[in-house]
């Protein structure tokens, strides 16, 4: 019942906080934000489960109940969590608090409905980490695209509608995309519910029927296919992530870290459960596209990242070039690969959720983002500048901070992996990015932070207030402590995604 | 026979059954003898309550009923009243439950429009009657009582279109739905003439049994049954008799659109439902293919609807067309039926009562948003909605529900609704039904979230100082319009259920 | 088969009228004349408009009117069944009451309307004026 609670608490916070005047709504809302964050700590404490919850592994907090009947299959209201989400629920609540918190500078108008949106969102993030049953999820998945459509297209910069439709229609269309195969699979497996572990072990148990004359093994392939670019909009990948920086820069600072931290995962974590676990054998039979795709992404993303002179075009391209890395990882099929995909969703969210706070920060105090209009801000807000620092070196993969146990566990599992032919030279080009991303980074850091001091707006710089600093050392603090005891997600992950390598057969 | 002989209907049992028909003409009625007794005091407020009461009583009434099965298989069938020509049973209470619901929350909400206005009482007592006779549409089971109650729901509305006396668009538009419905009643009752010239009846039941016997009079059927689905198209506002529709929602008064678009279009298709699946079952394979026509409709009017609905740039044209998009949407609840398909088709015309449920409650709700607008006079095209979200958040964020909810985003009841009907379409083997309609709601996604990007994305263009006036009655009807939207996906359950059985039961 | 029969029916109709006006149109003589395109040919010349207002209370008199005439035709069949519908053996709650609550729901309506003033004959002023003015002339 803790899942239900939760979510009713997050919904009624929002509710709540939508109803209070504006000056009250941040301090509410950081503070019911705080309590989602006990809730799933707590869940993380009394998390005893093990296996994947879609191959027939205990799902932990798990709890069903019928919700209607279509066409002979069962809807449920099915939640539980395993070693797979349960991080990302972590995540979730963690980065919602903070980007709250950070919040408080940046946003300076219609406070309530912000805060309210920002409390809504989470709540259905927490439901698609936490749904079992497709069509909750489905409902959750589509009811995340709707504050964040609000959030970008009120409270943006100056193209902030183009920005935000681009946004609504890229990641609709691709939800429709995803929607129609997945009941096409549905429709041919003989299951009388829409639970995602039963689907996953009908399939599991080579039970496609053909559809419509098209035979399962087709069947098999399209929907895949289907699915995969389905969620690849969502994740972004190359080359269908044009909607992502223009909605990184046109959004507000909080939206942005929630944007970057949790919403991509979403595409990943979809990935991961529908593509790789239930049809094994349709990923490897696309491994060399995928892979393609996942280091283009890697190459590709890195340098667009190298062209921006917008600092946030420069964090928003690096994503898509991380995201690069998560999906070499996934397709690797190998212990380490998905193990370390899945961990470097969650250390990117955070990684990823500092960088662009710590931009917004920076904008806050010189209201430009372009690196040529300034130069040498570390004497001016050292604290800032020292944390934007060390975010960069966590983003290039420094060791004992999160992303470097998460690119090192992926690399270590795609070079050796056997699923991926070649798999050796996609490692290889994918470490090259690694270079890029220290490459660009570094140049950005060199001119806005560094050598002497000058602004090209007008505005009296000063130090960085608390309430900014705060969520940046705390969020550095979780890279930190991640990438000293990695396993204290890491075990449980692998956990979770060691059976999807069973269930493909060994590869 | 002579009409002594007839086993007469106990009339407290009739009028109980009909309970929320008499509920609804009882307090059409009190509207008068109170606007009667006092006709020149301000009495809004009184009439206002009267027929919100009345309508909610019967709206009681009727899921009182359901709930306790009335005139459903568990307790002994459809009821049949006065030889037959009426009939209670699910279906219609069903769709009573849609017009009440309807017909209350634009009472609610006509509080506020009509506060100057200087004679209500015609107002609520042509709107109650116009439900009264729609409750009486969705129980009709003879051809004679399905016309006279289609006249009697469609006479109160021509005179609801045209209320705004000094306004033109009202009266034009009361004029062109008057004219369009005029010659389709007269084909409607020249097509129940042919039925009954090669049936000898009006009675649906004894119609289906004596179409096996038409042999040659087959010609004379088809197309009398043409005739009788050219009255329904009408109603329904579906190509190609939907020439009026544009016209005249978006003349009327914005709560009488609401009426019109929402309860009035949920009455034509109650009426169809019940006489083309009653009656006209067994000429699908005898005098003419009818369920191939309603196909073809629901094609050019779901396209049609949703493409001239994306060219407008006047907010309630555009709901206008969206609206006879719609219909095309329901029409599928006709057109996936084939002979032989009992299941199929209880599962697919029950989607299509699900959907006019829930369009009930968005639909009603985006018009009257819409009246909103009208009384706070700010304008009519999208521009002129520029940042109305910042002014008036909640009633903004309600149309963003219903605007969402209307293009079937997963978010809101207007999804499974859907997604029942293209199910059911399929799995009647119409594919290409589901496919033509699940292209045009994507497409309707565009024109609807302009709506909702004039409302919350653009910046105030004019002057918004009139939106600080607060209309209560229109607030409440809106918010709980969309409430309702937003908690018909969590209880979309019972409602399916209810239709499919109640379909089923038609079918049987 | 009966079909085509009613068809070849209709086209003749359509064709012998058009037929009739081809024909003559063909033959007659063209004579173009003013008088012949006035209102009343060989009649009054005519004066004024042609466009006549009626006050609009004359409709709410006549629907009024029709209501009444109409419940007539549902009163006489009644009236005819009435004796011997009692004679066998109905009772008065099927045989008078229906009608009676049928008369009762028009007589709120006409009370109603008579209340509100629509059989009240008000005279317009700009109506009076338009009469004197063209007495006057």
């Amino acid at each position: 019942m803790i899942i239900e609670a939760l979510l009713a608490f997050t919904f009624a916070a929002a509710l709540l906080v939508f109803a209070v005047p504006n000056r009250y709504a941040h301090k509410l809302a950081f503070g019911l934000s705080l309590v989602p964050i006990v809730g799933s700590l707590y869940m993380w404490s009394a998390f005893e489960a093990g296996g994947n919850a879609l191959t027939g592994g205990q799902i932990a907090f798990e709890t069903v109940a019928p919700w209607l009947e279509v066409a002979g299959y069962q809807l449920q209201w099915y939640v539980g969590v395993d070693g797979i989400s349960l991080p990302l629920v972590v995540l979730t609540t963690f980065l919602t608090a903070l980007a709250i918190m950070s919040a408080w500078t940046p946003i300076d108008d219609r406070q309530s409905q912000f805060y309210g949106l920002m409390l809504l969102m989470e709540a259905n993030l927490i439901g698609v980490f936490t749904a079992l049953d497709f069509f909750l999820w489905f409902v959750f998945w589509e009811a995340v695209l709707v504050p964040m459509y609000f959030l970008i297209g009120v409270w943006g910069g100056p193209r902030r509608k183009y920005a935000a439709i681009k946004f609504f229609v890229y990641t609709n269309i691709a939800s429709l995309v995803m929607f129609i195969a997945f009941m096409a699979l549905v429709f041919s497996l003989p299951v009388d519910s829409f639970g995602l572990p039963e689907i996953t072990q009908s399939l599991a148990a080579g039970e496609l029927t053909a559809f419509y004359g098209l035979p399962a093994e087709t069947l098999a392939l399209v929907v895949f296919a289907a699915m995969f670019v389905g969620f690849a909009v969502k994740v972004p990948v190359v080359p269908v992530h044009t909607w992502l920086p223009d909605a990184h820069v046109e959004a507000p600072t909080p939206a942005s870290v929630m944007l970057a931290g949790v919403l991509l995962k979403m595409g990943t974590y979809a990935l991961l459960r529908f593509n790789f676990t239930m049809l094994p054998e349709q990923a490897s039979a696309f491994a060399i596209p995928i892979g393609i795709i996942a280091v283009v992404s890697v190459i590709y993303g890195a340098m667009l990242a190298l062209a921006q002179t917008d600092l946030k075009r420069i964090v928003a391209y690096s994503s898509v070039s991380s995201m690069g890395y998560v999906i070499l990882g996934l397709i690797a099929f190998t212990e380490f690969g998905m193990g370390g995909a899945t961990f470097q969703m969650v250390a990117h969210g955070l990684i990823s959720g500092l960088m662009f706070m710590a931009v917004g920060v920076i904008y806050n105090a010189t209201h430009t983002r372009i690196v040529d209009d300034m130069s040498g801000l570390a004497d001016r807000m050292p604290v800032a500048v020292w944390i934007l620092v060390a975010g960069a070196f966590a983003y290039m993969g420094l060791p004992l901070m999160a992303g470097f146990a998460g690119e090192f566990f992926i690399f270590v599992g795609s070079f050796g992996s056997t699923a991926l032919p070649y798999a050796p030279v996609f490692t290889a080009l994918a470490m090259f990015g690694i270079v890029i991303v220290a490459g660009y980074l570094l140049l950005a850091m060199q001119r806005t932070l560094f050598g002497p001091f000058r602004l090209e707006t007008d505005y009296e710089l000063t130090r960085a207030p608390m309430h900014d600093i705060a969520p940046l050392v705390a969020l550095l603090g979780a890279i930190v402590l991640l990438g000293v005891a990695p396993s204290l997600f890491f075990d449980m992950i692998l956990d979770a995604t060691v059976p999807i390598l069973e269930l493909g057969g060994g590869l | 026979m002579s009409l002594l002989q007839i086993e007469p209907t106990s009339w407290l049992f009739a009028l109980s059954s009909l309970g929320p028909t008499v509920v609804l003409v009882l307090s059409a009625l009190a509207v008068l003898a109170i606007d009667s007794l006092s006709p020149d005091a301000r009495s809004n407020t009184r009439l206002a309550a009267t027929a919100a009461a009345g309508t909610l009583i019967a709206l009681g009434i009727t899921v009182w009923y359901l709930l306790a099965g009335t005139g459903q298989p568990a307790t002994g069938g459809a009821i049949s009243l006065f030889s037959g020509a009426i009939v209670v049973d699910g279906m219609g209470l069903f769709f009573t439950a849609i017009f009440t619901s309807v017909a209350a929350l634009v009472v609610v909400a006509s509080y506020d429009y009509l506060e100057d206005d200087a004679n209500p009482a015609a107002f609520y007592s042509l709107l109650l009657f116009a439900t009264t006779a729609m409750s009486l549409m969705a129980v009709a089971n003879s051809l004679a009582t399905v016309f006279i109650s289609l006249e009697m729901a469609s006479l109160p509305s021509y005179a609801l279109v045209a209320y705004l006396k000094t306004n033109r668009g009202s009266v034009e538009a009361g004029l062109k739905y008057f004219l369009i419905g005029a010659v389709s009643a007269a084909v409607f009752a020249f097509g129940i003439s042919l039925v009954y010239a090669a049936t000898g009846s009006l009675l649906l039941p004894d119609i289906a049994t004596a179409i096996g016997d038409v042999t040659d009079l087959a010609g004379i059927l088809g197309v009398g049954i043409l005739m009788v689905a050219g009255g329904f198209l009408f109603k329904t506002a579906s190509v190609p008799f939907h020439f009026w529709a544009p016209e005249a929602y978006e003349g009327a008064p914005a709560p009488v659109s609401a009426f019109l678009s929402s309860a009035s279009k949920a009455a034509g298709f109650a009426v169809a439902f019940r006489v083309f699946a009653e009656a006209f079952m067994p000429a699908l394979d005898v005098a003419v293919d009818w369920g191939l026509l309603f196909g073809i409709l629901a094609v050019v009017t779901m396209v049609l609807g949703n493409f001239a609905a994306a060219t407008q740039t006047n907010v309630k044209r555009m709901l206008a067309y969206s609206s006879i998009g719609h219909a095309g949407y329901a029409l599928i609840g006709l057109a996936a039926v084939t002979a032989g398909a009992g299941a199929n088709n209880a599962t697919v015309m029950g989607a299509a009562m699900a959907h006019l449920l829930v369009y009930g409650f968005m639909n009603t709700g985006a018009f009257l948003f819409i009246a909103m607008i009208e009384r706070w006079g700010v304008g009519r095209t999208f521009e002129d909605y520029a940042g109305i979200g910042r002014k008036a958040p909640m009633a903004s964020m309600a149309m963003a529900v219903f605007m969402f909810s209307l293009a079937g985003l997963p978010l809101f009841g207007g999804f499974f609704s859907k997604y029942f009907l293209f199910l059911g379409a399929i799995n009647a083997g119409f594919w290409w039904l589901a496919a033509v309609g699940a292209v045009t709601s994507a497409l309707s996604l565009y024109y609807y979230s302009r709506v909702v990007k004039a409302l919350w994305l653009e910046e105030p263009t004019g002057n918004l100082d009139a939106l600080d006036s607060k209309p209560t009655g229109l607030y409440a009807a809106v918010i709980v319009a969309g409430v309702i939207t937003v908690l018909l996906l969590p209880g979309f359950g019972p409602v399916i259920e209810t239709a499919e059985a109640a379909a089923a039961a038609v079918f049987a | 088969m009966s079909w085509i029969a009613i068809g070849a029916l209709a086209l003749v109709g359509i064709a012998i009228p058009l037929a009739m006006m081809a024909v003559s149109a063909l033959l007659r003589p063209a004579v173009p004349e003013q008088s012949k395109s006035t209102t009343y040919e060989s009649g009054e010349i005519p004066t004024g408009s042609g466009h006549v207002q009626l006050n609009i209370q004359y409709y709410m008199v006549a629907l009024l009117f029709v209501v009444f005439d109409i419940e007539t035709v549902m009163i006489f069949p009644w009236a005819v069944m009435y004796r011997s519908a009692l004679e066998a053996g109905t009772p008065l709650s099927q045989a008078l009451l229906p009608m009676l609550i049928f008369v009762g729901i028009l007589v709120v309506g006409l009370v109603w309307a008579w209340r509100i003033g629509a059989v009240e004959w008000t005279t317009s002023l700009r109506a009076a004026t338009q009469k004197t003015e063209r007495q006057n002339t």
